[in-house]
């Protein structure tokens, strides 16, 4: 991946870039999406049983508020 | 006059301990036991090369240590516990801490008995002769078994009155202990090996500063913890 | 606890600021996709490491808004212990939760970048090892919470055990790094090219955000439970339901 914009480059040109395995990245940041992605859904079942909860205690009240 | 009275109240708390623990003693045959044990199995795990066994030691001894005193600090409160005499020891008057130290004290003589059948034990099955530093060997013991105590006692008053403590006491102690047995080991290994490049001295003032912040936070809040 | 009660009971105020924290939780995706675009298009590769360097968006965030959760845990069970106030134990407990999550990713990601690097998964380097240590000690905080059933017994306890594990943490980090230093194993001084810095920042300010939702959303549901369990104690113990308006 080349820059597409001009920024100053460690690399010398006369330098070859090390070649790595790009699906590292690749994992890295699927990794992170993953984690941000499922405690987003945690958050949600934990809001969506506090509801629950609240409603139940509502009614048990009798009626809700 | 205060200070000599909160004295009197550990002491009492600290003999109270002793003396339970003096009439049953099964607790500190099978603690104690149990580190031979622990002693034992390092052994067959690291092979009978002499040369392996002597260097991973001081390692073995510090884990068989936290193993088998883990399991101690439980049955510090589980005596009081089982008998509801945790009430009544705290309608006493006087500060909270001096239960915590007490019991501390107590604990202390417990591994320390515990300490004085597995090291030698460990000294003999890891062909490990006494070292010329024995007096700073001791002292390096002694703090890293303060450190130990401390915050073992501490955890136990929360472990053993909650859900399944015998894995809860392990499971907040060993982490914290992390510091404590990198302290004790190095330290002792660079005493062992007489390396100076290792400089049991920077080891031994970090263990020193571990026991003297865990133990003035655990007194100043182990109210917090025995109160609710 | 009576505050506790009325706060929730009061839902008008409450509401405002959940709509508040939603435009927090969208600013913070919304940076954290820009960012991720702008560091992974613009950065240059790096002269050892090529472009596994981009990893570092990931994992450094992470590790910074981790010791960030930590710090949050600690001031919130400081002020549960002075205050004594149930809702900063709930907050203590949610920044626990995230900053879990965060260590967690923080040593999966150090696994993954240190894998092609240095040719190993693991290395017992002081940051990575500390951070681990820190990862067990938010899981011991967790279940210490799940195995203690009275909410005053679990507040105070889990106060004290998160102001322990706070103390610990700067002692383990330098026990680990003289550990390593001692063992003639150089550590690796991070000089960080310049090109690199802005995009760093973005992408942390950007997790920062979400967490700051994250804790925030997770902090409300423990209030609403907490409310509610109050609500069905006292009618299970026949009491006038005093804080409710039914």
């Amino acid at each position: 991946m080349s820059s597409w914009i001009a920024w100053p480059s460690r690399v010398p040109p006369e330098v070859p870039v090390p070649e790595y395995n790009n699906a590292f990245i690749i994992a890295a940041f699927a990794v992170t999406w993953l984690a941000v992605i499922g405690y987003g859904l945690h958050l949600r079942r934990a809001r969506q049983a506090a509801e629950a909860r609240v409603q139940s205690a509502r009614s048990a009240l009798g009626g809700g508020a | 006059m205060s200070w000599r009275d909160d004295w009197r109240r550990v002491r009492a708390v600290a003999l109270k301990d002793l003396t339970a623990e003096r009439r049953s003693k099964s607790g500190l045959n099978a603690v104690t036991f149990l580190g031979v044990l622990v002693l034992m199995l390092f052994g067959f795990a690291l092979g009978p090369d002499t040369e392996s066994l002597r260097e991973a030691a001081t390692g073995a001894i510090w884990l068989a240590i936290l193993f088998s005193g883990v399991l101690a600090f439980n049955r510090s409160y589980q005596l009081e516990l089982d008998g509801g005499a945790l009430e009544p020891l705290l309608l006493y008057p006087g500060s909270r801490w001096s239960i915590f130290a007490g019991k501390l004290l107590a604990n202390l003589a417990f591994v320390g008995l515990v300490e004085l059948i597995v090291i030698p034990v460990a000294l003999v099955l890891f062909h490990v002769s006494i070292p010329d530093a024995w007096a700073a060997q001791l002292g390096v013991t002694l703090l890293g078994t303060i450190g130990f105590v401390t915050l073992g006692t501490f955890y136990a008053a929360m472990s053993s009155r909650s859900r399944s403590r015998e894995v809860l006491l392990p499971l907040l102690l060993f982490p914290m202990m992390i510091p404590v047995l990198l302290g004790a080991v190095e330290a002792s290994t660079s005493l062992l090996e007489g390396n100076v490049m290792r400089d049991a001295g920077a080891w031994i003032r970090m263990l020193l500063v571990y026991d003297v912040v865990f133990l003035a936070a655990a007194l100043a809040v182990f109210e917090f913890v025995i109160e609710v | 606890m009576e505050s506790v009660v009325n706060r929730a009971a009061t839902a008008a105020p409450m509401a405002s600021r959940e709509v508040r924290w939603t435009t927090v939780g969208v600013a913070g995706l919304v940076l954290l996709v820009a960012a991720q675009v702008y560091g992974v298009l613009t950065s240059p590769p790096d002269r050892d490491m090529g472009h596994l360097q981009k990893i570092m968006y990931v994992h450094v965030p992470a590790a910074w808004n981790a010791m960030l959760a930590f710090l949050l845990v600690a001031l919130a069970s400081l002020r549960y212990l002075w205050k004594g106030r149930l809702a900063d134990d709930l907050l203590a407990a949610s920044a626990a939760e995230v900053g879990m999550l965060l260590t967690g990713l923080t040593l999966a990601l150090g696994m993954i970048w240190g894998k092609p690097t240095w040719g190993i998964w693991w290395t017992w380097e002081p940051r990575l090892t500390s951070t681990a240590v820190l990862f067990f000690m938010f899981v011991a905080y967790l279940i210490l919470r799940t195995f203690v059933d009275d909410a005053e017994r679990r507040a105070q306890w889990s106060a004290v055990v998160g102001l322990l594990g706070a103390l610990n943490v700067p002692i383990v980090y330098m026990s680990v790094r003289w550990w390593r230093t001692l063992h003639q194993m150089q550590s690796s001084p991070m000089t960080l090219d310049s090109s690199y810095t802005w995009p760093l920042r973005a992408n942390a300010v950007a997790l920062m955000l979400l967490m700051a939702y994250a804790v925030a959303h997770r902090y409300r549901s423990a209030l609403m439970t907490q409310t509610a369990d109050e609500l069905m104690d006292r009618l299970a113990l026949k009491g006038t339901p005093g804080g409710s308006r039914a």
